[in-house]
């Protein structure tokens, strides 16, 4: 009995640190080589602690918790800063923790490779289950707060995720914060319930294995990578004989695991969504109510007051609200855009029509800051973007739409548009993770806003859905919905028709002006389809080659001899293409 | 797979035989590596442990009872040897045969202890095996049949000092592994003393295969001896690379060596070194062992971990036996006070202060490529040292 | 003492860069870290082995056997595990993972089969030293050296100036523009993986020689790895440098500060080379579509 429980304690001891990857890299979807050296900084904290001040248990395993957090920022402030590609980071990260087990070799404290026996054996099994259920519980809030939903935009796609106003520097930061604080925990548990510890148990191998773990329990899940951890510590177990077999089986179940069931043991989901699947299986999921008092009232809090309902007529008489100054990008040897200078007078609805491979995406891309422009000026108000994030021009009222649909394809409509108006939740990280009464006030108002926004669209039905599950049209509604979720002054939209018929089109214009007016935007557009172009724009920008061709109302446009003879006819017959 | 197989079936008798005859029958624990890099001696010494087993129970068991052996493997891994201390305590053994790594030893000790069931290391050599690090006392249950490490350290100083006439050594070690820091540090100290000196001490870490960088300095150095308190792979690997790079000294090393592959490793790089073993092949104590063992098993023990196991069973069997009990602290207490004990090696008589053995030689042997032999070189005895 | 720890770096680095040429030519094409490379590296030496072993005792069958042994090893292990995730065009963090699992799974694969023990490669060359100003520099190191660089030159002329080269960094570029233009995209991946998987084949057999040769013996490929980084993933005269470069860093760490914190000091070199240089010394810059 006794040798079960101990391997039990072991599993839950593991748990703790597989919560901390999963929190990272099924989470947040960064691939970390390096989080059995967390493990060990928590472990050789909270011993040394106990060991040589003997210091009380708790407190230590604290301690160790905010030492290997600490220890994280070290490698992430930088790594993550500079937004280090995927592979980059791994081998940083492999690195890293290669190089903390070469000071815990040599350190005096540490006992050197030798490592510290007789560390006393505080760690029960009570203790093991009640910081496992902590831990379990404070993930769960964290994940389910603003900065969880941030963490899972960033893994469905850090571009949208941005643009719908996540810091990808804080939110990743914090998310590596909390899974080194996690592994920490672990380790002390660890280092007091086998009273040694060596630097030979914090090697690439643990921390392929909690990678493993994660992987094969589902990324994406808390409950799937706990199983995958207790299935593979309790199986080889209870097989003791078959250990050769066992690191085989690993790297097997990590193979066909990511190759045919990428979504691991629980996918997307829970434990408990699955029993409860199961055990009722006619009862759907309880559709979404919401009483909000004055639901009018509310959604114009979502938008900026400055906005002030102007008519399309009485522009040029204000200052424009976006103004692109001899903007000019290269890439390699090709001039995507070329000193080409424009000014958005508010309230317009304006767009920028020219051939395929202008240039118009990319003057989006400069605006939203996904890439930095060689030369030139981009201000909004009156101010420049230049030297914000794109984060942050979020944050200052601009949102976009993607040309190729970018939602967060496996959260649900709800979530999708819930994430961006999480960003501005009035709470803080620490309450989140206690979930304190303040949270779900908080949460509960956004959900309320996200439902408004959904009915406001038409998806009002779909908000459990999965975005990927709905019918394209709806994805380009759902990605609009997303991008008046933060809130903006200034909308942009890439192609919204693209791959619509004629009567979708027509439906989809009356719809633009529509929000046009409901949230008094402004509004620039590109687009292909020339008759939604002419339909709802008061002024129209022709692009070719990046630079700027024609400008004008959409009298002008049409009559104008140089957009006719190098867009017009050329754009007519492609369109027949 | 058929390895696997027989295992399996190992496995399944031991626990039908331990249920079935738990009172005609007492168990003894056995924690061994048998995967991963130690496994070559782990199977080794559990075959030399069954192979006694079967003669003492024809000779009737101990107090009555037949013996069985508890084999668990801990692969040479610190986690797992915990986790396999508490399942021999678990299946209630009366005493633990093993670990043979000092680090596994360590990490096992502590629960055999609370459990109050005797521990007998096979050739764990570090000292805080026996010796509680944090409070300096010794540790009631834990024993060792072979030499420790300072010991081990100082005949290996004393040899090249007195024997080799060398004047200077440099020392390369695996800053990752335990044992290779500690016998660094008792070879510097022992050597200092003996009035050498050491003019390099240079670590590689654990995996790492290139040594060169740190030979290279040593080879401005010019020492006489090169002390490497590794592991045959290690070894072999450092003397190509300082012959690679043209250096003469006399390669020296440490118990860990003493594996049959080591020629095959290290080729004519290897050829003229020395090491420090617990038992040799050639040693003529054994010699009725290693016939017996080459006659039931087609093939030579890898020494010296079968032998240890053997002198470490047998400890446990005369100390129940003194104790005319299996209860774990009173043969504990006779284990502490066993003098002269005969066992595969020779004698074995415990210091009751350290439960360390007062009379246990080391070999010196030298590495002979052309025959393909580790030849007897000389014996240091512990009063040779004191 | 100088030169002869830059004659040392230098001959580390040679090897290093022989194990990251084949990463970083995958990595040039699929844009993903292969960390099964290592495995391939350690079969490779087996396989070589084995020629030495029981069919002739000599090097160039073992080179020759061995570089197409790994290689078709390395395009099974594409089919076997990547080409369904690049088909579904699953994002690289999942071409890591199942590579990952690869290595995990064929190191443990030839623990179970084959066993932990060492294995050692005959002398073919005698332990003979030539002396360089004092210097001394084995045969061995030398003729691999030679060999690396030869190696990697020849895959560079063999890139730029054949047509499946160039076809291969026509994908490099765009990868469905060239399924577009009717290049086969599966042969040409093939064809990527049999060179990546004859250089670790090659690499094995220089390990094996110069090392020994076990089951974990690919582990030495993260240094690789970071010298593919060094250098700028996805370029061969990148990892070639940055092999060089770490050689030579490491030797000199080892000779004049401490071989102790040596990997210190690599690690801290490759992440501050990673905040200046985000794409290493010769990477291009791989920014997302958007």
């Amino acid at each position: 009995m006794n040798y079960i429980l101990s391997i039990v304690t072991l599993a839950c001891i593991n748990m703790v640190a597989v919560l901390g990857v999963a929190v990272f890299t099924g989470f947040t979807g960064l691939f970390s080589l390096g989080h059995a050296a967390f493990v060990g900084i928590g472990a050789y904290t909270s011993a040394i602690l106990t060991y040589y001040y003997d210091a009380p248990f708790a407190p230590s395993l604290v301690a160790g918790m905010i030492v290997a957090a600490c220890v994280s920022l070290i490698i992430g402030i930088p790594t993550l800063k500079a937004k280090l590609r995927s592979d980059y980071f791994a081998i940083a990260i492999l690195g890293f923790g290669e190089g903390l087990r070469v000071l815990l070799e040599n350190l005096e404290i540490t006992n050197g490779a030798r490592g510290l026996p007789g560390i006393e054996p505080h760690t029960t099994l009570p203790a093991v289950l009640l910081a496992l259920a902590l831990s379990i519980w404070g993930v769960r809030n964290f994940l389910t707060s603003r900065w969880g939903s941030a963490c899972i935009a960033i893994r469905e796609d850090p571009v949208a995720a941005e643009m719908a106003g996540v810091n990808l520097f804080r939110t990743r930061l914090l998310s590596l914060l909390v899974s080194a604080a996690l592994c920490g925990l672990s380790g002390g548990l660890l280092a007091h319930y086998l009273s040694f510890i060596q630097p030979v148990m914090f090697t690439l191998v643990q921390s392929t294995m909690l990678l493993a773990t994660v992987i094969a329990g589902g990324m994406g899940s808390i409950s799937g990578p706990l199983l995958a951890s207790f299935i593979f510590i309790a199986l080889p177990e209870a097989l003791r004989v078959a250990q050769i077999w066992r690191l085989v089986a690993y790297g097997l179940v990590l193979v066909t695991i990511v190759v045919y069931r990428p979504q691991g043991l629980m996918g997307y989901t829970e434990l408990p969504a699955v029993l409860r699947k199961v055990f009722a299986p006619g009862k759907s999921s309880a559709p979404f109510s919401t009483t909000p008092s004055s639901p009018r009232e509310r959604s114009t809090e979502a938008v900026p007051k400055t906005a002030a309902t102007p008519s399309p007529s009485c522009e040029g008489e204000k200052p424009p609200l976006l103004r692109l100054e001899h903007l000019t990008k290269n890439f390699g040897g090709i001039r995507a855009v070329d000193d080409l200078s424009l000014s958005v007078p508010e309230g317009a609805v304006y767009g920028i029509i020219g051939p395929n491979g202008a240039g118009k995406t990319t003057v989006f891309n400069l605006i939203t800051r996904v890439y930095r422009p060689d030369e030139g000026v981009i201000l909004f108000r009156e101010r420049s973007l230049l030297g914000l994030a794109p984060d942050a021009i979020v944050h200052e009222g601009i949102a976009r739409t993607f040309q190729n649909i970018r939602l967060f394809n496996r959260q649900s409509c709800l979530e999708n548009v819930l994430t961006p108006l999480r960003q501005r939740a009035p709470y803080g990280v620490a309450s989140a993770i206690l979930h304190l009464p303040s949270v779900g006030r908080a949460e509960r108002e956004l959900k309320a806003r996200a439902m408004e926004l959904l009915t406001e669209m038409e998806l009002a039905a779909y908000a459990d859905a999965p975005a990927a599950t709905l019918p394209y049209g709806l994805q380009r509604k759902l990605e609009i919905a997303r991008a008046l979720a933060m809130g903006p002054s200034l909308l942009l939209l890439d192609e919204p028709a693209a791959g619509m018929n004629p009567e979708e089109t027509r439906a989809l214009s009356a719809h633009i002006q529509e929000i046009h007016r409901r949230f008094s935007l402004t509004i620039l557009v590109i687009e292909h389809h020339m008759d939604l172009i002419m339909r709802i724009c008061s002024r129209i920008a022709v692009i070719n080659f990046g630079a700027l061709l024609a400008e004008g109302t959409p009298e002008e446009i049409r009559k104008d001899e140089r957009v006719l003879e190098a867009y017009l006819g050329k754009g007519k017959s492609d369109h027949a293409a | 797979m058929r390895k696997f197989a027989v295992i399996l079936a190992c496995a399944v008798l031991c626990l039908f035989v331990g249920t079935a005859l738990a009172e005609e029958v007492v168990k003894i624990g056995h924690t061994v590596s048998l995967t991963g890099g130690a496994s070559m001696w782990g199977q080794s010494e559990k075959r030399a442990l069954e192979m006694l087993i079967e003669k003492l129970n024809a000779e009737g068991g101990v107090l009555g009872k037949k013996i069985v052996l508890v084999s668990y493997d801990n692969r040479n891994d610190a986690v797992e040897a915990v986790n396999v201390a508490r399942r021999l305590v678990e299946d209630g053994v009366v005493a633990v045969i093993g670990p043979a790594q000092s680090g596994n030893a360590i990490a096992s000790a502590p629960i055999l202890e609370k459990a109050q069931v005797p521990m007998v290391v096979t050739t764990a050599t570090n000292p805080y095996v026996t010796l509680d690090k944090k409070t300096e006392k010794i540790r009631p249950f834990a024993f060792r049949p072979c030499f420790i490490d300072p010991f081990q350290g100082t005949v290996a100083a004393r040899f090249a000092f007195r024997d080799l006439k060398a004047k200077t050594a440099s020392i390369l070690y695996d800053v990752g592994s335990d044992y290779g820091q500690w016998l660094a540090k008792y070879f510097e100290e022992a050597f200092v003393k003996e009035g050498g000196q050491v003019v390099a001490k240079e670590a590689f870490r654990t995996d790492e295969l290139d040594y060169r960088a740190q030979l290279g300095k040593m080879k401005e150095l010019n020492p006489d001896v090169i002390f490497i308190p590794t592991s045959q792979k290690e070894a072999a690997m450092a003397a190509k690379q300082a012959r690679d790079l043209g250096i003469k000294a006399v390669l020296l090393g440490t118990d860990n060596w003493g594996s049959p592959d080591l020629i095959e490793l290290g080729g004519s790089a290897i050829d003229g070194g020395f090491f420090v073993n617990l038992t040799d092949l050639a040693d003529p104590d054994i010699q009725d062992f290693v016939a017996e063992y080459r006659q039931k098993f087609g093939e030579d023990p890898v020494l010296p971990n079968p032998v240890m196991a053997q002198d470490a069973l047998l400890l446990i069997v005369d100390s129940i036996k003194r104790a005319n009990s299996f209860e774990g602290p009173k043969v504990a207490e006779a284990m502490a006070n066993t003098v002269g004990l005969k066992v595969t090696s020779g004698t074995l008589t415990i210091d009751p202060t350290t439960h360390d053995p007062l009379d246990k030689p080391a070999v010196i042997q030298k590495v002979d490529v052309t025959n393909n032999a580790f030849p007897f070189h000389m014996k240091f005895y512990p009063q040779d040292v004191k | 003492m100088l030169l002869q720890t830059l004659i040392t770096g230098l001959s580390i680095g040679g090897i290093y860069a022989l194990m990251a040429v084949g990463y970083s030519l995958v990595f040039s094409v699929l844009n993903f870290s292969n960390f099964a490379h290592g495995a391939v590296i350690m079969l490779g030496a087996y396989i070589g082995l084995g020629v030495v072993r029981f069919l002739a005792p000599a090097l160039l069958p073992a080179v020759a056997i061995a570089m197409i042994g790994a290689g078709v090893l390395a395009v099974l292990n594409e089919r076997l595990a990547y080409s369904l995730l690049r088909r579904r065009k699953a994002p690289s963090l999942y071409l890591m993972i199942s590579a990952m699992g690869c290595a995990v799974l064929l190191e443990n694969l030839v623990y179970a089969t084959i066993g932990s023990r060492f294995y050692a490669y005959p002398e073919f060359f005698a332990t003979s030293v030539v002396t360089l100003a004092g210097s001394t520099v084995s045969l061995l190191d030398l003729f691999a050296f030679i060999f690396s660089i030869g190696a990697i030159g020849g895959l560079h002329l063999f890139l730029t100036r054949t047509k499946t080269g160039i076809a291969i960094r026509a994908g490099v570029a765009d990868m469905t523009m060239c399924s577009l233009m009717g290049v086969n995209l599966d042969r040409l991946i093939a064809v990527v993986f049999f060179l990546a998987g004859a250089f670790a084949g090659v690499a094995g057999i220089f390990l094996g020689i110069k090392y020994l040769v076990y089951p974990t013996m690919g582990w030495i490929t993260n240094k690789a790895y970071i010298a593919a980084v060094i250098g700028g993933l996805g370029s061969l005269p990148g990892a070639l440098i940055g092999g060089l470069i770490l050689g030579i860093v490491e030797t000199l760490v080892s000779t004049y500060i401490s071989s102790v914190y040596r990997d210190l000091f690599s690690f801290g070199l490759l992440i501050a080379l990673l905040l200046y240089l985000p794409n290493g010394l010769l990477g291009r810059e791989t920014g997302e579509k958007v």
